[in-house]
C-alpha cells in the first residue's frame, strides 16, 4: 500500500490552503512587525541632557493654580484648598426645574445646600449647564433639545439670576459653560446643524444670559467638546454670540497633546483678534475617560507633572484633571516665578525652570506611558554668580515620604553639574537658593 | 433738433466719461501705502560669529497704526548653518498663547497682548530667539520670518495686517570674527540732497587704495522707505566714508553685491538680475578702519509691469484705464452710429 499526500491533493487544494495560512498569519506578522518597531523606536528615544542657564531671565510667568481646579465630586478628596471648582451638569444633578400648570417653576434649595459647603469666597465656579431637564425637553429626554427654545433661555436665565444674582447667591465672576461633550452620544451627540445644532443650544443659552437682571459680573462659554475640535471652536468664534471663555476637555496620554493643542487653538483663532486672548478653560482631564488602576500611582503623578511642563507657560486659565494626585500641587507650587532657558529635553525626560526672588527651581519629570523607563540625567546650571549655595533635591512620590537631601555647595566657576537619577515615572524637584547679594 | 440734442449728449459722453476715468485713475492709491502697515524685522540685521558660538537675536514688531492683540511668529533659517535653541515672548507682548519651539531649520511661537482691551501699539521686542552657529558659511545666510506669520489687529477681523518683514544676514567664520553685530542705523525719510551718481556700477569693482580717514554715517538715500520703483532694476544710491567698500544685499531673492563710495561719499548700484514685483528689502553695511560695522536698512515695492512674474503686487490695483476708456469710446461710437440715419437723396 503506497501513501503519498501529494498523490491525494490536488494543486487547487494546495492553494487553498496557503491562502487560507496567509489571511491568519499576515496580520499577525504585520501586528509583530508593529511591536517591534515600537520597541526599537522606544529603545532609540533621546536620553536627557540638561542645561539650566541661570544668566538669563525671560518673560515667561509661571502660576501653578491654574491646575488648582476639581470637579464639585472630587473636592472633597482634595487636600489643597481648589482655585476653581466645576459643577457638572447641573440640571442632572439637581432636578430643579418643573412645569405646574403650563408654567416653569424653579426649585434651588438643593444647591443652596451643596453650595454653602463647597463654595467659599475666593473660588471661581465653572457651572456646566446640561443636560435639558425633562420638564422642557422633547420627550422628556434630557439629550434632546427642548420643546420650545425660549423655555432653555428661561431656564438659563433664571439659573444665573440665582447664582449670580443679587437676589440670590450673588456670587461673582461665574462661568456658565453651555453643555457637556456635545458631540458625544451619550450627551446627545449634538452637531453644528441639524435639529441637534449646538450653535443654536448656544445661542438660546447666551439669549437667557442676556435677559438675566440685577446680576454680579459673569462668564458664557463653551463647547466643552470631548477635544479640542477647528470646526466647533471656529464656528462657535464666528457665531457672534457672546463669548467669554472657550472650553474643551482633554483625555490622552500623552503630555504633548495639550501643547499641541494650545498651537493648534492659537493658530486658528490669530485671525479672530476678538477671540485669540479669551480664556481657554480645559474642563477635564487626564491620561484616560474610564476609572484606572493607575489613577493612585506614580503614573498618574508623572503624566500630571508632564503636562503641567506642557503647559506651564501657555497657562490655560484653568486645568481640571481627573483624579488630581493631590499632594503633586502642592509640589508644582515651587514652580511659581519667572522660566529661565532650559534645553537638552529627551524623549521621556522633560524639564523645565524658573527663579523666584533668590530661589532657582528646576522640575524633571520622566514620563513614559508604554513601559517603566528609567534614567540618570546629567544637569548642568550655568551662569551661577560663585558663591555658597544651598543645594536641595526632592523626590515626589505619593506612597513613600519624599526624599529630600541639603548640601552645601561651593560655585567657583559659574557652572553646578548633577547627575540626577530619576527611577520610573518620577518627578523631582532641584532648588538651588542663590546666595544673597551685598 | 432733436438729433442736435442727441449729438450733443454723445459728444458729451465721449469727452465726459473718459475724463472721469483719467481723474480717479490718477487719484487711485496703492493700498500698501495709505493703510496701516505693521512690520517685523529681526535685529540686528547682520551679525558675524564664529563656528560654535551662541547669540540672541530679536524680532521686533512696529505695529504701524494698527491695534495688535496676537501674533504667530515663524522664524526659517538654514539648518546647516544655524541651530535655534529656545524662542521666547519679548517683554511687549505679555501672554504665550503657544509655546515657543524649535525645530531643524525653524522656530515658532504665538503671543498675545495682556487682553483685548490693551492691545500693542508702538514699537518693541515680540520675541526673542537664541541661536548657535553651526557651520562656515561661504556667503552670508538668513535668519527671516516666514510667509506663515501673521499678526492679529483689532478691527482688521482676519486679514493678517503684517505688512512687511526685514531678515537679519548672518556670517559664520571658522576665525576670530571679522566684525562686531552693531544696531541698526537709523533710515533717513528723506534724501540729504541731490545724489551725483559717479560710480553706477552693477558688478564689484576694486577698492580705492587709500581710504579717507573722515567717518561718514552710512545712509541709503534712494529709494526711500516704502517707495515705489517703477523698472525692475531700480538704481539704489547712497552715503558713505569716502573710499569705503559697501556691501549691498537686496532682497527677496538675495542678490549682493560691493560699491565703492566716491570721493564725496556717493554710491550707487543697480541690482544685477531683474527684481521681482512687490517688496523688497535692501540692507547695505560697511567696515570701517577700526572693524566696526555700519547698517542701513530700507523696504520698497518694485510695481513696473516690466518685472518678472508679472503683476503680483501685495495690494490689487483695480484694471488699468486705457482699455477702459478704449471699451466705452467703442460702445458710444456704436450709440452713436445709431443716432445717425442715412439720408437717401
Amino acid at each position: 500500500m503506497n501513501f503519498s499526500i501529494t498523490h491525494r491533493v490536488t494543486g487547487k487544494t494546495v492553494s487553498l490552503i496557503s491562502l487560507i495560512a496567509l489571511l491568519i498569519f499576515l496580520p499577525l506578522l504585520l501586528l509583530a512587525t508593529y511591536e517591534t518597531a515600537t520597541i526599537i523606536s522606544r529603545a532609540a528615544g533621546i536620553p536627557a541632557n540638561i542645561t539650566v542657564n541661570a544668566g538669563i531671565v525671560t518673560n515667561e510667568k509661571v502660576d501653578p493654580t491654574f491646575m488648582y481646579a476639581v470637579n464639585q465630586n472630587e473636592q472633597e478628596t482634595s487636600n489643597f484648598k481648589p482655585k476653581w471648582i466645576r459643577m457638572n451638569q447641573l440640571y442632572d444633578t439637581y432636578d430643579m426645574v418643573k412645569k405646574v400648570d403650563g408654567a416653569l417653576v424653579f426649585d434651588f434649595s438643593r444647591l443652596d445646600r451643596d453650595m454653602k459647603t463647597m463654595y467659599t469666597l475666593g473660588t471661581t465656579l465653572v457651572i456646566n449647564l446640561s443636560s435639558m431637564p425633562p420638564a422642557i425637553a422633547k420627550n422628556s429626554t434630557n439629550t434632546n433639545p427642548p420643546t420650545n427654545w425660549d423655555d432653555w433661555a428661561l431656564v438659563v436665565q433664571k439659573t444665573i439670576e440665582h447664582v449670580s444674582g443679587s437676589s440670590g447667591l450673588n456670587i461673582r465672576g461665574v462661568y456658565y459653560e453651555v453643555w457637556n461633550e456635545p458631540d458625544h452620544e451619550k450627551h446627545g451627540g449634538w452637531n453644528l446643524d441639524g435639529e441637534k445644532n449646538y450653535l443654536t443650544l448656544y445661542k438660546y443659552a447666551a439669549i437667557g444670559a442676556a435677559q438675566a437682571r440685577e446680576t454680579q459680573s459673569f462668564y458664557i462659554g463653551g463647547p466643552a467638546t470631548t477635544g479640542l475640535y477647528k470646526d466647533w471652536i471656529v464656528k462657535l468664534a464666528q457665531s457672534g454670540y457672546r463669548l467669554d471663555f472657550l472650553s474643551w476637555h482633554t483625555y490622552s496620554d500623552d503630555p504633548g497633546r495639550f501643547e499641541a493643542d494650545q498651537k493648534n487653538i492659537s493658530s486658528w483663532l490669530v485671525r479672530y483678534p476678538e477671540i485669540v486672548l479669551l480664556p481657554r478653560l480645559i474642563t477635564e482631564s487626564g491620561f484616560t475617560r474610564a476609572k484606572d488602576p493607575r489613577d493612585a500611582s506614580s503614573f498618574a503623578s508623572a503624566y500630571t507633572a508632564a503636562v503641567f511642563r506642557q503647559l506651564a507657560s501657555d497657562s490655560p486659565r484653568s486645568l481640571f484633571t481627573l483624579q488630581p494626585p493631590n499632594t503633586l500641587m502642592t509640589f508644582l507650587d515651587h514652580m511659581a516665578g519667572t522660566r529661565l532657558y532650559v534645553t537638552g529635553e529627551g524623549t521621556w525626560v522633560t524639564a523645565m525652570a524658573t527663579k523666584q526672588g533668590e530661589k532657582l527651581n528646576i522640575l524633571l519629570v520622566n514620563f513614559d506611558p508604554n513601559g517603566s523607563h528609567t534614567e540618570t540625567v546629567p544637569v548642568q546650571i550655568t551662569a551661577l554668580p560663585n558663591g555658597t549655595y544651598i543645594y536641595t533635591q526632592q523626590y515626589f512620590d505619593r506612597r513613600q515620604q519624599d526624599e529630600v537631601k541639603k548640601q552645601q555647595v561651593v560655585i567657583t566657576d559659574g557652572n553646578l553639574m548633577k547627575q540626577i537619577h530619576m527611577p520610573a515615572q518620577s518627578v523631582i524637584l532641584l532648588e538651588l537658593i542663590l546666595p544673597p547679594r551685598h | 433738433m432733436k438729433k442736435i440734442l442727441q449729438l450733443a449728449t454723445g459728444m458729451l459722453l465721449l469727452v465726459a466719461l473718459p475724463a472721469t476715468i483719467f481723474i480717479a485713475g490718477q487719484r487711485q492709491e496703492i493700498r500698501k501705502k495709505a493703510a496701516p502697515a505693521t512690520t517685523m524685522a529681526i535685529v540686528p540685521p547682520t551679525v558675524s560669529k564664529k563656528v560654535g558660538e551662541v547669540f540672541t537675536i530679536e524680532i521686533t514688531i512696529d505695529t504701524g497704526e494698527n491695534q495688535v492683540v496676537a501674533a504667530e511668529i515663524h522664524i526659517t533659517f538654514d539648518q546647516t548653518k544655524l541651530e535655534a535653541q529656545t524662542i521666547t515672548n519679548g517683554s511687549l507682548f505679555p501672554n504665550i498663547l503657544a509655546s515657543g519651539s524649535v525645530e531643524p531649520g525653524g522656530a515658532s511661537i504665538t503671543v498675545g497682548a495682556a487682553d483685548a482691551k490693551q492691545p500693542v501699539r508702538g514699537t518693541g521686542t515680540i520675541a526673542t530667539l537664541t541661536v548657535i552657529a553651526k557651520e562656515q558659511t561661504d556667503s552670508p545666510t538668513l535668519i527671516k520670518l516666514g510667509s506663515n506669520s501673521f499678526v492679529g489687529g483689532l478691527g482688521e477681523g482676519a486679514t493678517n495686517v503684517l505688512a512687511g518683514t526685514t531678515p537679519a544676514s548672518v556670517t559664520i567664520t571658522k576665525d576670530r570674527a571679522q566684525n562686531t553685530p552693531t544696531p541698526p542705523a537709523k533710515q533717513d525719510p528723506a534724501p540729504q540732497g541731490t545724489p551725483t551718481s559717479t560710480t553706477s556700477a552693477q558688478i564689484t569693482q576694486t577698492p580705492t587704495p587709500t581710504p579717507t580717514p573722515s567717518v561718514e554715517t552710512l545712509k541709503i538715500i534712494s529709494p526711500v522707505s516704502q517707495d515705489t520703483a517703477t523698472t525692475d532694476k531700480p538704481m539704489i544710491q547712497g552715503k558713505a566714508s569716502p573710499g569705503s567698500t559697501v556691501t549691498v544685499t537686496v532682497y527677496s531673492t538675495p542678490q549682493t553685491m560691493t560699491v565703492t563710495a566716491d570721493a564725496n561719499g556717493n554710491w550707487s548700484l543697480t541690482p544685477q538680475a531683474p527684481l521681482e514685483t512687490g517688496p523688497h528689502n535692501i540692507v547695505a553695511s560697511v567696515t570701517d578702519q577700526d572693524g566696526k560695522t555700519q547698517t542701513a536698512t530700507t523696504e520698497f515695492v518694485v510695481a513696473s509691469s516690466n518685472a518678472i512674474g508679472g503683476s503680483e503686487s501685495i495690494i490689487p490695483i483695480s484694471g488699468t484705464t486705457e482699455i477702459t476708456i478704449l471699451l466705452i469710446l467703442l460702445g458710444v461710437a456704436m450709440l452713436f452710429v445709431g443716432f445717425v440715419k442715412p439720408v437717401h437723396v
